[in-house]
């Protein structure tokens, strides 16, 4: 991909923080000094600390890019990482690795359908704005039924109103899950972009196996490095083990052998 | 900066240790390579191995617990395909072999001979070895005497042997494998420790136990050289949670000759490039001429003090 930018790593400032729902947030990180090319699907390692602890970088999808050359970072506080980059206010500095990974593959001529469970609908977001002018993009959450979801979902809705969304205890949007909503809108389509749970890749898999539609995946794996050198990311696939940081995220989700390590 | 190690000149004291760096060109990043003297390979073994199911990597406080499992192509698609990406960045570069058999790792040395020549290699002694039950051959002194003979007798290139902490005598090894023809000894591996899921009370890693590296091993990695150096005659190489350049610096003044870098990259892509600046300028200060200058000093220093506080005593 002639796109890409190399990987490195830079200091970037904080230069918006916004909360879409308890515990979820979206933040505008500035790069100091490069101006960044990033494809929608690629990520960044992320540190809002300097000090040797927390040890390793946190890999967060980009879910927005701006024409001042910020990016949006959305996410929910899962553990210490993400804890402290939430804690970060407006000036601050963080360090970022990247762009890492590949990003979604070009989309032109086709409709996409872009389906996210819960958090997993960040990268897909950063695709319906880049792709906007240029191809039609159907936007798809899907969301479990604890609390901290419903305002998230009416944040998204608020951006993109035309979202479809699902909640599996019908709290909001419509009763049932994003594969049952995929279903009913496949033969509009040429194409389904998916970031969520391991559990929604499983369901789109049966959904692959009778229709022919490709599905492209962005995985989420445990990362040491965020460079493709510590293998502490692999997936197994067809064509023998890939890494999800650097060979991916996102894989064509018939490639993925989910029952191997 | 530049050095000598049994027989063969580096630029640089500080190499890239195995298992962080991809091996295809297209992912190094800008600038790491700087200060570079060589870079060791991923774990290469005789077959491909798919490495381990389940997760693989797990933060622990100033550390990372990794348990990978020797992921690599074997050695023939490596020699074919990734090597010829690694020989494109115009530093030397480390075997590093990990083997279950003796005759396993001839294999091996025959056919990196056969395609790439004399390289240096670093044995992996961690690996288990399948006569002994899956002890590690570091484990079993005599089994590693056998092997890093072995390997002595059938190469003629640099030959280091890569030391377990996890072993009851680490000095007993390192002798063991001078006095078996190494031409350096890195101390060490990563620590063998435990992770458990406070949300599942479940073993983290498959395999139950993973190596821990990171700042959190530097102190127990210090110790190792301290002690290795004063027990060998030849080089120690050391590698243990090196982060910054007064590290490396410690390391050598405990007694390496060579500091290997290896998680630091995961926190700081330039942590080697930085560390070869802050070196540099720390010889040319201090008005020393070489890394090999700096070598073991505070053994001096120690018997220094212990003399000065006997006459003060």
């Amino acid at each position: 991909m002639t796109f890409m930018q190399r990987l490195s790593d830079f200091s970037a400032t904080v230069i918006e923080k916004e909360s879409m729902a308890p515990g979820i947030w979206t933040i505008k990180l500035k790069p100091e000094k490069l101006r960044l090319r990033i494809l929608p699907g690629q990520f960044f390692m992320i540190r809002a600390w300097s000090s040797k602890d927390p040890f390793l970088f946190r890999p967060f999808a980009v879910s927005g890019k701006n024409p001042d050359g910020s990016v949006d970072i959305s996410f929910k506080v899962v553990g210490r990482g993400t804890e402290l980059l939430a804690e970060c206010e407006r000036g601050q500095k963080v360090l970022m690795r990247g762009p890492c990974g590949n990003g979604f593959p070009n989309p032109l001529g086709k409709r996409l359908v872009l389906a996210g469970g819960a958090m997993g609908i960040a990268p897909l977001l950063f695709a319906r704005h880049y792709y906007e002018s240029s191809i039609r993009t159907l936007l798809l959450l899907g969301i479990t039924g604890e609390p901290e979801w419903e305002p998230f979902s009416k944040a998204i809705l608020q951006k993109f109103p035309d979202t479809l969304l699902f909640s599996e205890n019908g709290m909001i949007g419509r009763k049932g899950t994003i594969v049952d909503g995929l279903a009913e809108i496949l033969d509009e389509n040429d194409e389904i972009w998916a970031c969520g749970p391991e559990g929604m890749f499983h369901a789109m898999g049966k959904i692959e196996e009778r229709w022919t539609l490709p599905i492209w995946v962005s995985l989420e794996r445990r990362m040491a490095c965020g460079y493709g050198g510590c293998l502490g990311c692999a997936v197994q696939t067809r064509e023998g083990p890939k890494r999800v940081c650097a060979d991916g995220p996102v894989f064509r989700l018939k490639e993925i052998l989910w029952d191997e390590p | 900066m530049a050095l000598n190690i049994g027989g063969l000149e580096f630029k640089s004291p500080l190499f890239i240790a195995s298992g962080v760096w991809p091996m295809d060109s297209a992912e190094w990043p800008d600038g790491a390579l700087n200060g570079v003297g060589g870079f060791c390979t991923k774990g290469l073994t005789l077959r491909p191995k798919r490495g381990n199911p389940g997760i693989r990597v797990w933060e622990t406080p100033c550390g990372v617990m990794n348990s990978i499992g020797l992921q690599n192509p074997g050695i023939k698609a490596f020699l074919e395909q990734e090597y010829r990406q690694l020989e494109k960045a115009g530093k030397p570069v480390i075997f590093n072999l990990s083997f279950e058999t003796e005759e396993e790792l001839l294999l091996l040395l025959g056919y990196i001979m056969d395609a790439a020549g004399n390289v240096p290699v670093e044995l992996n002694v961690s690996c288990p070895n399948v006569s002994k039950g899956g002890l590690s051959w570091a484990q079993d002194v005599n089994a590693l005497e056998r092997v890093v003979t072995l390997a002595k007798r059938n190469w003629k290139g640099l030959l280091w042997v890569k030391l377990s902490p996890n072993v009851s005598s680490f000095t007993e090894t390192a002798l063991a494998a001078e006095k078996s023809g190494a031409d350096a000894v890195v101390v060490a591996n990563t620590w063998l420790g435990t992770a458990i899921d406070v949300s599942r009370f479940e073993p983290v890693f498959d395999n139950i136990h993973a190596g821990l590296s990171g700042p959190a091993v530097f102190p127990l990695a210090l110790r190792l050289v301290w002690e290795t150096y004063a027990a060998v005659k030849i080089p120690v190489i050391a590698s243990g949670g090196v982060c910054t350049w007064q590290d490396a610096a410690l390391m050598i003044a405990a007694g390496a000759s060579a500091v290997q870098v290896g998680s630091a990259l995961f926190s700081d892509i330039l942590a080697t490039a930085k560390m070869y600046e802050g070196l540099s300028s720390l010889l040319e200060k201090r008005n020393i001429g070489s890394v090999a200058d700096l070598t073991g000093i505070a053994h001096g220093r120690r018997r220094d003090t212990n003399r000065e506080d006997l006459r003060h005593g």
